[in-house]
């Protein structure tokens, strides 16, 4: 998946208008990126990369960028 | 004997708390979009003074007045509960005597969450199979509600409570075929996880309530979602392996009702198709130990639970602690 994909799935999760995030905003800032927010993105993590990953493991991540890097070399680009 | 699930009933008590009663509460909260995600619409919620006991009793009551067994028949009564009406005596005790039940009948509470009634079949079974008991009542019975902070917005939208009797009898078909009516059984547990999910007064180690945080119910959702996406796929594929079957042997997959987001995703990672998951929690809520029963319950309502269908039950939750088991579904 590219990381422009993995973006459009973010988006999604935080109801976010389509193409606006780049991937180095701060998530803690961003509108919507609540509890149910990290569970979205621990099942989008776990559907299409296979990765689990306790819950810490996203809070402990501080950009877009950061939760892309959780999927490793299978976000490209 | 081969033991055998004879009867289910349930009982919901009569007070409940509704999205809009959520909405009024909480005006700056987007309850629709948390309701949307849950997939619950409103709770039954016992009210002051409406104990465990309570609940349980008038549970056993609607499976008595169901005619799969008298009070009398029953020599063993297994109660699930993590909300007791006491610290000590057990709730059983309160409850054999309330219901009738015989004063030769065993009676004992054991203390688990949502996946308490997998726990509570699997020694059912054993009782009946080493022929210590021929009709063993079965009771999941519980009172998270009096649990919950009054703020505490998340864990009013999920929880709730409700009771449900399950019989468990000795079987006197002549069964030739060769799945048990029970089992086999998987279960696993994780005490790393004891603090995700935990009330921390009530205890020893912390007996009084002291109008802290720990008075009420502390809940992690986005660990406890990581902890099931983990352990439950693979609970499945474990349970499958156990019994010899392919999916497509099962012909219904009654999970805990914990959420309909959890439940989804976890159906999806299953690859189990929509028509054999039941999800029953919309006018219920996740009613912890009591939801695999009264999904049952309302299956065989639905016509969707017939007998002779082969069911896997899957329960997961706080402990960690998690369990499967399969049923041939032998009740009316």
């Amino acid at each position: 998946m590219t990381k422009a994909d993995f973006l459009k799935k973010l988006e999604t999760i935080l109801e976010a208008d389509a193409g606006s995030l780049t991937g180095t905003e701060s998530l803690r800032d961003l509108d919507g990126w609540d509890s149910l927010a990290v569970m979205s993105t621990l099942a989008m993590l776990d559907k299409h990369f296979g990765v689990k990953v306790p819950a810490e493991r996203i809070h402990q991540c501080r950009t877009p960028d950061d939760l892309a890097a959780l999927a490793g070399e299978q976000v490209t680009g | 004997m081969p033991a055998a699930i004879r009867d289910v009933a349930s009982y919901l008590p009569p007070g409940s708390l509704t999205n809009a009663d959520l909405a009024r509460e909480f005006p700056d909260w987007g309850v629709e979009k948390i309701a949307r995600k849950t997939g619950i619409a409103s709770r039954r919620i016992a009210a002051e003074g409406e104990c465990s006991s309570d609940l349980a009793v008038a549970a056993g009551r609607a499976l008595f007045a169901r005619g799969a067994c008298r009070p009398e028949d029953v020599d063993f009564l297994l109660l699930c509960t993590q909300s007791p009406d006491y610290a000590l005596p057990t709730t059983a005790c309160l409850v054999q005597d309330r219901l009738g039940l015989p004063t030769t009948a065993g009676a004992l509470d054991f203390n688990l969450g949502c996946s308490g009634y997998v726990y509570g079949l699997g020694l059912a079974k054993g009782l009946v199979e080493t022929g210590q008991a021929r009709h063993v009542l079965l009771i999941t019975a519980e009172t998270y509600s009096k649990f919950l902070a009054p703020d505490d917005k998340t864990v009013r939208t999920i929880f709730g409570d409700a009771a449900a009797a399950t019989l468990v009898s000795a079987s006197d078909e002549d069964d030739d075929r060769a799945a048990p009516a029970i089992g086999p059984f998987v279960y696993g547990t994780d005490g790393r996880g004891a603090e995700k999910l935990i009330v921390r007064a009530g205890g020893m180690r912390q007996p009084a309530r002291d109008g802290g945080a720990g008075d009420f119910l502390f809940m992690d959702g986005p660990e406890i979602f990581a902890f099931t996406i983990a352990a439950v796929p693979a609970l499945v594929r474990q349970m499958l392996a156990t019994a010899h079957l392919e999916p497509a042997d099962v012909d219904l997959f009654v999970f805990h009702q914990a959420n309909r987001y959890m439940l989804d995703h976890l159906r999806d990672a299953c690859d189990i198709p929509p028509e054999k998951f039941p999800l029953c929690l919309e006018d219920t809520g996740n009613t912890v130990s009591a939801t695999i029963p009264i999904a049952l319950e309302r299956a065989r309502e639905a016509g969707a639970l017939r007998p002779g269908m082969r069911v896997m039950l899957v329960g997961f939750g706080v402990g960690y602690s998690w369990g499967a088991t399969m049923v041939r579904w032998t009740a009316p």
